[in-house]
């Protein structure tokens, strides 16, 4: 589904990528842990096609090159990304924005929009699938919303548009474990042999809930060394230095 | 040659017209404001008030000329009609009002009519207030439109008269390409316990300077809402001045809406003349393409426990001119003030222009004051994350930018009027967008 080969990204003369390789197919959850600053966010970012990187490499989504795509088009294929920070949009209420989102993707597609009770039906029971206040659908998005609110918004509007990968860009930062529970409650419900999930963490605490098919260690931008979910227990146990020494010891 | 003596003849002209035009107390009303006019003289970017804003060639008009007479019959009106509002209705073509175009009213308790008839049928009315608020001490153009202007709007609502129907004033200027010069007066004097709600609209075809000038009085716990839409101007000129006096534990609440015109300048000024008064002022100005929209608010805080509240928000694109003066002014004698005014700008392009300027002058020590001014660019993150979600470019940005100017008009408190504008405002934005790329 997705293939990545040798992606390096910079922004300002950084290079903060330096030559990805990450293979993931359908039904597959792969999680991805590093230290901070080692590259976690850029990833997400550089597929779901944030501007402003110089990115070199191939980034290979069923077939098509990404890197080729506007953020919207990557969108429409079937990408993505739950944000670490999600952002407020003033004045666009929470349904009209899902309503947009869901016709300009069926456009895409080639089919008329989604009539309004199916509409409405579709929200309530995603909704109540991350357990929303569905108060918050007038809301202005994301305006005024606690940060695990923020968070459920999220998982919420990835419920509505049924991506066919999903990147969690540290969705469990900030959640106290009641909102984890549900977060990661709503992301297993939405799993399914055809989709695929990336899930970027600082905290091994996730895995326990989402419950990856492998694990990756990200550092210096580079994927260092990749592994099943023990992986992610041994990197809580241990830190990331005896990583760095082991790479130090191969090098030499 | 000093220009004086290019001006003696022009003078002698216009003092000839106001002579013809007047008589009595009204007459010599006029004749002491074109004195004044005569020592001030037109704005020049000179002035620390005008520097932003120059209306060139406006030294050629001849202010007295008459502006072309239409046969009604041949006026469409109902095409720049409000829709869904069942309304009284008020006619200027070309500064001369058009009674059988209009639906006005007229009650023992609620007189709207208009400036003309009202210097024969109430002198009185005019005597009491008409001149008494407005400037034209320190501005030649509100001196010149009080001894030039020969008609405009009166309304008068006597004490607790509830006036349950808004009154629509439609400012029309058609039937010419050139330039010309029009003086406007409009009183409104909403007694004691009484409400209104006044939409102005100035539509035009024509390149007209007008020069308006409204009073309005609000009374005693009074409520006088009102709307001014410069939205279907095409290129016309514009000094809108409105002064509002306000008494005792009295509401205003005024939106002023701008996206055509070619050049605009609003002066919108409320004193409060005594305790508890509140005060809402919202506005919003799109422009580009050589526009210009300048808004100049004035609050006059002069007595306690007063509140006033200002939103302005505008959004500029290639070469378009935007201006924001909001002063509040917060005098010795009105503790307990709350005063808000905030104004926010989103430049589309390099080549737009935003003077924005808030001002605070504050000489009570027990009041609640703050005012921002922000001019920016369209939020990239606020736009990558609506792309993210497969929401195109142009879609999204006309997304954030209705958003943006949505919260004005979302302040308008008629439903039909406010869906009309809606309707037009992404309309407009598309315009916008599509000029832009």
């Amino acid at each position: 589904m997705l293939n990545i080969n040798n992606l390096k990204a910079s922004i300002d003369d950084k290079q903060i990528l330096k030559g990805i390789n990450l293979e993931v197919k359908p039904g597959e959850v792969h999680a991805i842990m590093g230290p901070n600053g080692s590259g976690k966010s850029t990833l997400s970012s550089v597929i779901a096609g944030r501007e402003g990187y110089e990115v070199s490499g191939e980034v290979l989504f069923n077939g098509k090159d990404l890197l080729e795509l506007a953020p919207e088009v990557r969108a429409w294929e079937g990408i993505f990304l739950a944000f670490q920070y999600p952002v407020e949009i003033p004045g666009v209420s929470n349904t009209n924005f899902m309503r947009t989102c869901i016709n300009e993707q069926r456009k895409y597609k080639g089919l008329p929009d989604m009539d309004a009770s199916t509409f409405l039906k579709t929200l309530r029971a995603k909704a109540d699938l991350v357990e929303l206040d569905p108060n918050l659908m007038k809301r202005s998005v994301n305006q005024g919303f606690s940060g695990g609110e923020k968070k459920r918004n999220e998982i919420f509007q990835l419920a509505m548009l049924e991506p066919k990968l999903a990147i969690l860009d540290e969705t469990d930062s900030g959640l106290d474990i009641d909102a984890l529970r549900i977060v990661s409650n709503g992301v297993n419900k939405l799993r399914n042999k055809d989709n695929a999930f990336v899930v970027i963490t600082h905290y091994q605490r996730l895995l326990d809930y989402i419950v990856p098919d492998f694990v990756h260690v990200l550092m210096d931008g580079q994927i260092v060394k990749s592994g099943t979910k023990e992986l992610a227990y041994e990197l809580e146990e241990k830190g990331y230095d005896w990583i760095k020494a082991e790479l130090k010891a191969a090098a030499l | 040659m000093s220009t004086d003596t290019l001006q003696a003849p022009l003078m002698e002209r216009l003092q000839a017209y106001v002579q013809h035009s007047a008589s009595g107390a009204q007459e010599s009303l006029r004749l002491a404001a074109l004195a004044q006019y005569e020592a001030l003289g037109l704005p020049h970017p000179d002035l620390e008030d005008w520097k932003y804003t120059n209306f060139k060639g406006l030294k050629a008009l001849d202010p007295s000329m008459p502006l072309p007479i239409l046969d009604e019959s041949t006026i469409d009106i109902s095409q720049y009609r409000i829709a869904g509002i069942d309304a009284i209705e008020l006619v200027f073509v070309n500064g001369r009002f058009a009674g059988s175009l209009s639906r006005p009213f007229e009650s023992e308790q609620l007189y709207i009519s208009t400036l003309a008839k009202a210097r024969n049928l109430r002198p009185d009315l005019l005597e009491a207030h008409l001149g008494k608020y407005a400037q034209q001490a320190t501005e030649g153009l509100t001196a010149l439109n009080l001894a030039l202007a020969n008609d405009g709007f009166v309304i008068h609502l006597t004490k607790n008269e509830v006036c349950d129907r808004p009154v629509v004033v439609y400012h029309l200027s058609t039937g010419t390409q050139e330039r010309g010069f029009n003086n406007l007066r409009n009183l409104v004097v909403a007694e004691a316990g009484s409400k209104l709600v006044l939409i102005e609209k100035y539509i035009s075809n024509s390149p007209i300077f007008d020069n308006i000038v409204t009073e309005v009085v609000v009374g005693a716990n009074a409520d006088v809402e009102h709307y001014r839409l410069q939205t279907r101007y095409g290129d016309a000129w514009q000094v809108g001045t409105t002064r509002v006096e306000q008494g005792r534990d009295s509401r205003y609440y005024n939106a002023t809406i701008s996206w055509s015109g070619q050049m605009v300048r609003n002066n919108l000024q409320a004193r409060h003349a005594e305790k508890n008064c509140e005060t809402h002022f919202f506005g919003l100005y799109l422009l580009d393409h050589d526009n210009l929209i300048d808004n100049h608010t004035l609050m006059d805080h002069a007595m306690p426990n007063c509140y006033s509240h200002e939103l302005y928000k505008g959004i500029v694109g290639p070469e378009g001119k935007a201006v924001f003066n909001g002063k509040v002014l917060v005098r010795p004698d009105a503790q307990k003030t709350n005063a808000y005014q905030s104004n926010a700008n989103i430049l589309l392009a390099d080549t737009g222009t935003v003077n924005a300027k808030p001002e605070l002058e504050i000489f009570a020590d027990d009041v609640k004051c703050s005012h921002g001014a922000t001019v920016g660019q369209l939020d990239l993150n606020e736009l990558f994350y609506l792309k993210s979600r497969g929401i195109g470019e142009e879609k999204a940005r006309t997304i954030l930018l209705t958003a943006f100017a949505g919260e004005v008009v979302e302040a308008v408190r008629i439903e039909a009027l406010r869906d009309d504008l809606m309707a037009q405002l992404m309309e407009e934005l598309q315009r916008m967008q599509i000029s832009f790329e």
